[in-house]
């Protein structure tokens, strides 16, 4: 059972990062992190609800991470909204190529 | 479930976090813009003398632990801290000054509290706390177009990297079963030596996502092409801040986290070859890669990377090599109390480089950046010329700065855990390591020299000069007068360094007592003969539990 948690998990969090990578709007962008972090707290989750047999005893562990990495994401999404307002009225586009005023000569 | 900490361990803490709050209010007022700089060095000053109070405190609870190495970690961040809030004294616009402040202290709460975690989620959370705060002080210091783009980038990776280590962090949570550092070390350790289990499995995932996670807290290759971007776009004080404050936090996980994989005890477990790619890798591209630059924040960029490499030598060698084997004493037997005092010597030589880069003004206004613009500043502004050169001494690690003595001892740490069990098995590679670390020392002198030259020798007929209030110039001399200090008494950082280890050794040594028992002066330790020592310490841990754990048989 905690195989199937454990793949469903890994594939939340690699779509994240394949789009993370490929993407270029910005705010997909950001909404592919999101899909990580769904990711991992779905790892977080069964991990505490199935644990391995070698594992101690320590029950509520994993969902109090879980319920902590939601509020972390819901701060890095207010902060990750704030930026992209703030390049959009910079520089009226949203695309992350056009992000190359600074780079090596 | 751990027993609550007591909330006087946790002073320090409370005043920067309440202090952040009042320097927050104090910016609605213009009265109180203009006493938000003070205040903000009081709470930090008053944060360092309860500190200081609490020199020996030992204390434990809420997924906090608070010994030598926090102990050490609060001292260095707040002294950092002052020198930080002096250089940005005046950095952010009137109007937003007091939430930049604020920001600044709450990053250097989160920095407090990483050093004292124990806990993956405590670890989690301080690490974000370090991180949120700095993607913003970089957007508000006045720089335009260019601040948001730098900002933009290094929040984005930034989020791409706290996604990773709490991947990891979850995997490590799945073997230990429980979120507690301290206890999970046996789980981890132990999973980490049983190839072909579920167990190992995850646990090497988690180590290897947790650690590649961290490298983008210390600008470490392949992780690091970030940052160059991120420098340049900064204002340049902020800049100096970002040497730090995030290398600080990284190191300090990284510690917990190689603690956990029982590396410095057995010698086992992924970290060895990962770490030793990651630090060649770091140094030599750091180095190649600043060698091309003219724009002095970018070369600072990359140097920071070459200096994560170097740093990273240290944290292999790890806490144990000081003993009766080596044969080494002091600095030059421990890694990590040398990765301690690189990383503040490291942190003031690049905080004052970039505190004399941000109160300078080239003629036409703008902000001083390639080296054409530094041409020629001794005979317009000889102290900045000289500041400047001393820390870029420091970086290159000429003998008499403290920078020297930082690589003497990561270096030399280094040689000597090659002849200590458990690392001696790699013992080869790690003084490889060490001539690639030499060598790419020699080849950064190269680019450290073009600036200093610059500085020192060319002629320039419209130099840059200085502008802005007395304080950034106070934080940037202060930053030479500590490293002048360090140079030539540097036996106070040094044991400092070598106490906050104490802690790291002697769980090192808990956690494999079998080792503690066999170091012999005899300093032969062949490869198969460390093997055997650490299965029964596996297996023993495995009966040891009585709860839902099979004997291993």
């Amino acid at each position: 059972m905690l195989i199937a948690y454990l793949l469903v998990g890994a594939a939340l969090f690699t779509l994240g990062l394949i789009g993370f990578v490929t993407r270029r709007n910005l705010i997909i962008i950001f909404l592919c992190t999101e899909m990580m972090f769904q990711g991992i707290i779905l790892n977080l989750v069964a991990l505490g609800r199935y644990p391995l047999a070698s594992a101690a005893a320590g029950p509520l562990d994993g969902q109090v991470f879980a319920l902590f990495l939601i509020a972390v994401a819901a701060a890095e999404a207010a902060l990750g909204l704030t930026l992209v307002v703030l390049l959009y009225r910079y520089g009226r586009s949203l695309d992350a190529g056009t992000l190359t005023t600074l780079r090596d000569p | 479930m751990t027993p609550p900490i007591a909330l006087t361990a946790l002073l320090p803490e409370i005043i920067l976090a309440v202090g952040a709050c009042a320097v927050l209010l104090l910016g609605l007022t213009p009265g109180g813009r203009r006493l938000a700089p003070w205040v903000t060095l009081a709470v930090l000053i008053g944060s360092a003398a309860v500190v200081l109070t609490q020199r020996s405190l030992t204390a434990g609870g809420s997924g906090l632990l608070y010994g030598s190495l926090a102990y050490f970690i609060r001292i260095a961040a707040l002294e950092l801290g002052v020198l930080i809030t002096l250089v940005n004294w005046s950095q952010a616009a009137a109007h937003e000054r007091g939430e930049f402040l604020s920001l600044l202290l709450l990053s250097l709460t989160g920095l407090l509290l990483v050093g004292a975690a124990n806990d993956l989620v405590m670890l989690f959370l301080a690490l974000e706390l370090t991180s949120i705060p700095t993607y913003i002080l970089i957007v508000m210091g006045r720089t335009g177009a260019r601040g948001a783009e730098s900002g933009t980038k290094y929040f984005y990776l930034g989020a791409l990297a706290a996604a990773i280590i709490a991947y990891g962090f979850s995997f490590l949570y799945g073997v230990a079963g429980t979120a507690s550092l301290t206890a999970a070390v046996s789980a981890v350790s132990a999973a980490l030596q049983q190839p072909g289990t579920l167990a190992y499995g995850l646990a090497m995932t988690g180590v290897v996502l947790t650690i590649g996670g961290l490298l983008f807290k210390l600008a470490a290759a392949p992780l690091h092409f970030y940052i160059a971007d991120v420098y340049q776009g900064a204002p340049s004080p902020v800049a100096g801040l970002l040497g730090f404050v995030p290398k600080l936090a990284g190191l300090a996980a990284l510690f917990r986290i190689v603690l956990l994989t029982g590396h410095w005890s057995a010698g086992v477990g992924p970290v060895f070859g990962l770490l030793w790619i990651v630090a060649v890798a770091s140094m030599t591209v750091g180095n190649v890669l600043a060698l091309r630059q003219v724009s002095i924040k970018r070369l600072l960029a990359y140097s920071g990377v070459a200096h994560a490499g170097y740093m990273l030598v240290g944290v292999l060698a790890g806490p144990l090599a000081l003993s009766a084997e080596s044969g080494a004493s002091g600095l030059l037997g421990n890694g990590v109390a040398s990765v301690l005092y690189y990383v503040v010597v490291y942190g003031i030589a690049n905080l004052g480089a970039f505190a004399v880069l941000g109160m300078l003004r080239t003629r036409t206004g703008g902000e001083v950046e390639t080296l054409r613009d530094v041409a020629g500043l001794l005979r317009r502004e000889p102290a900045a010329a000289l500041l400047l050169a001393l820390a870029m001494f420091t970086l290159m690690g000429l003998p008499p700065t403290p920078g020297f003595w930082g690589k003497l001892g990561l270096f030399g740490s280094a040689l000597a855990a090659a002849r200590v069990t458990p690392i001696a098995e790699h013992g080869p590679w790690l003084i490889a390591l060490v001539i690639i670390a030499v060598l790419n020392s020699a080849l950064a002198a190269a680019y450290y020299l073009r600036v200093i030259a610059a500085v020192l020798l060319y002629e320039n007929d419209r130099p840059a000069e200085s502008a802005g209030g007395e304080a950034p110039q106070v934080g940037a001399l202060l930053c030479g007068f500590l490293l002048v200090i360090f140079a030539f008494v540097p036996s106070g950082l040094l044991g400092s360094g070598l106490s906050a280890t104490a802690e790291l050794s002697d769980a090192t040594l808990a956690a494999t007592p079998v080792h503690a028992a066999d170091r012999t002066p005899t300093r032969a330790a062949p490869a198969e003969s460390a093997r055997p020592r650490v299965f029964p310490r596996a297996d023993g841990e495995a009966l040891a539990v009585p709860v839902g754990r099979p004997a291993l048989e």
